[in-house]
């Protein structure tokens, strides 16, 4: 095992418990997972396995009641402000226009409103906006109001990306064409992605790595990697290897029920 | 111009309806017009006293509007504290409720007591009358932020302070409106319970000296006039909030 200074994120024996109604619901029964600097790993699991607890965790809005967290090998601090999460939802603000939207992290660190614009207009191209800066949210797509929100995400530079299923809201078409230009967009950025999904294509497709959790209470059930240099293309699903390492993954998730 | 008075020809239909089978019954059954004037007199009077009408249409005007705005300062002042801390929802919410179950016509002779004639125990019941729902409202609105969004604030690194400003005041505007809306029409009711208990003045004060002279017309008259006051700020604050609110309706659709 590697020094933990060298690792990004070293996480170990995590556990977390809630209440509901008075009774204890064990969430998350000792999770480890370990990622390397510029890594994309993704956590595969069948919904209710306490993927968003985890997430919850690493972005500082939550603690665990037992275990550790270290962040380029710091177990201290608030990881608030620090740990890019981008949610399941959009959650662009209506009353904002795009532009506004995209640049409320610059704003809330007191960044001014003209450097501001300054530092997002070169973006717009690339996440496929353009043309769509001072529009509203209700008149995107869904994919665009998806672009937009990774783009304020991202604009503020955090070390580590949290992505909790950002193409579940989205149809088929537009989901496969999403994954692909995130693929081409963390080769160019180079940040350290932690993605939560359950779609199997899009975790093989876009990680390093894939840890696969237990149903409720989650445990890490596998860990596999995923053999593909980068930059990789669509083609690679076509791959025997492919298929097969989704089957193998399937039957983890297929083991739960 | 045409698309507008589509829009409302159910509403207008109404009022001819109405106005028609008022005019007519007064005429069939030959009912003397200090017991119920036919439409026909009102408007007559409306005509011919305009200047008189006028007059007192200011005075109240300008009692809804001064007490309006107060209620509006007030009721988001007291909506904002009761967002920021729960200690201060806790203290005055149950008083906030309480000032609404005691009767305002009971109140307005007591601000008479106290405060004298004139406009100040005026502009005090319009206020007092229309804070309520937009206190309600308003705190309505800023509770409804999804947690979502809370959540997001916090790990952009957003502050107590930055959650209010930028999200729990932009989101509370739509509910804000709607409260307004009631607010205003109640809070022409306001103004002439505050003439109705003493005053020397205004709309209400009009009616309560025109009705044992047995010059019901004027009455009507007043009546009317206040139905139009009304409907104009209700109209009045629906076309601020598409102009403040622009995302108000697309949200709602």
């Amino acid at each position: 095992m590697e020094k933990i200074v060298d690792n990004h994120i070293n996480i170990a024996g995590l556990k977390k418990t809630i209440y509901q109604d008075g009774n204890p619901l064990k969430i998350l029964d000792g999770v480890d997972l370990t990622i390397q600097k510029s890594e994309v790993i993704s956590v595969l699991g069948p919904s209710g396995c306490g993927k968003s607890t985890l997430l919850n965790i690493i972005a500082g809005l939550d603690e665990p009641d037992e275990g550790d967290i270290n962040i380029n090998g710091l177990d201290f601090g608030s990881r608030l402000g620090s740990v890019g999460y981008m949610q399941q939802k959009d959650l662009l603000l209506p009353w904002r226009s795009v532009k506004d939207n995209v640049i409320l992290g610059l704003e809330i660190r007191g960044v001014s409103k003209r450097q501001s614009y300054e530092m997002v207009e070169p973006h717009f191209q690339s996440f496929g906006l353009s043309g769509f800066e001072s529009n509203y949210p209700h008149t995107l797509s869904g994919g665009m109001k998806q672009r937009a929100s990774f783009l304020r995400t991202v604009i503020t530079e955090p070390d580590i990306l949290l992505l909790d299923e950002p193409f579940s809201a989205l149809d088929a078409l537009n989901r496969s064409r999403l994954q692909m230009w995130l693929l081409d967009l963390l080769e160019g950025i180079h940040r350290t992605v932690l993605l939560v999904t359950h779609d199997v294509d899009e975790a093989i497709m876009l990680s390093d790595r894939i840890y696969v959790m237990t149903s409720r209470p989650g445990r890490i059930n596998s860990v596999e990697e995923v053999p593909y240099p980068r930059p990789r293309n669509r083609e690679i699903v076509n791959d025997s290897s492919f298929v097969e390492l989704k089957s193998k993954i399937l039957s983890f998730l297929w083991d739960q029920d | 111009m045409i698309n507008w008075l589509v829009k409302w020809s159910p509403a207008f239909g109404i009022v001819c309806l109405i106005v028609g089978a008022w005019q007519l019954l007064v005429k069939i059954q030959e009912i003397p017009s200090w017991l119920l004037p036919s439409p026909s007199s009102v408007a007559t009077t409306i005509y011919s006293d305009h200047s008189m009408l006028m007059r007192h249409t200011l005075v109240t005007l300008e009692e809804i509007i001064l007490g309006f705005f107060l209620a509006l300062v007030m009721g988001v002042i007291l909506a904002s504290a009761i967002c920021l801390s729960q200690t201060i929802e806790k203290a005055l919410y149950p008083f906030i409720i309480a000032s609404q179950t005691v009767p305002i016509i009971v109140i307005a002779p007591m601000l008479l007591v106290w405060i004298g004639y004139g406009l100040a125990p005026k502009i005090i019941v319009v206020a007092l009358i229309s804070f309520f729902p937009i206190v309600v409202n308003t705190v309505d609105g800023m509770k409804s932020i999804d947690p979502d969004i809370q959540k997001l604030m916090r790990t952009l690194g957003g502050k107590k302070a930055q959650v209010f400003s930028k999200i729990m005041i932009p989101s509370s505007l739509p509910y804000l409106f709607s409260g307004l809306r009631v607010a205003i029409a109640i809070s022409v009711i306001g103004a002439v319970i505050g003439e109705w208990v003493g005053s020397s003045e205004g709309l209400g004060y009009l009616m309560i000296r025109s009705k044992p002279q047995f010059q019901t017309e004027r009455v009507f008259a007043a009546i009317i006039i206040l139905s139009f006051i009304g409907i104009g700020l209700f109209a009045l604050i629906t076309y601020l909030e598409k102009v403040f609110v622009p995302w108000s309706n697309e949200q709602r659709n």
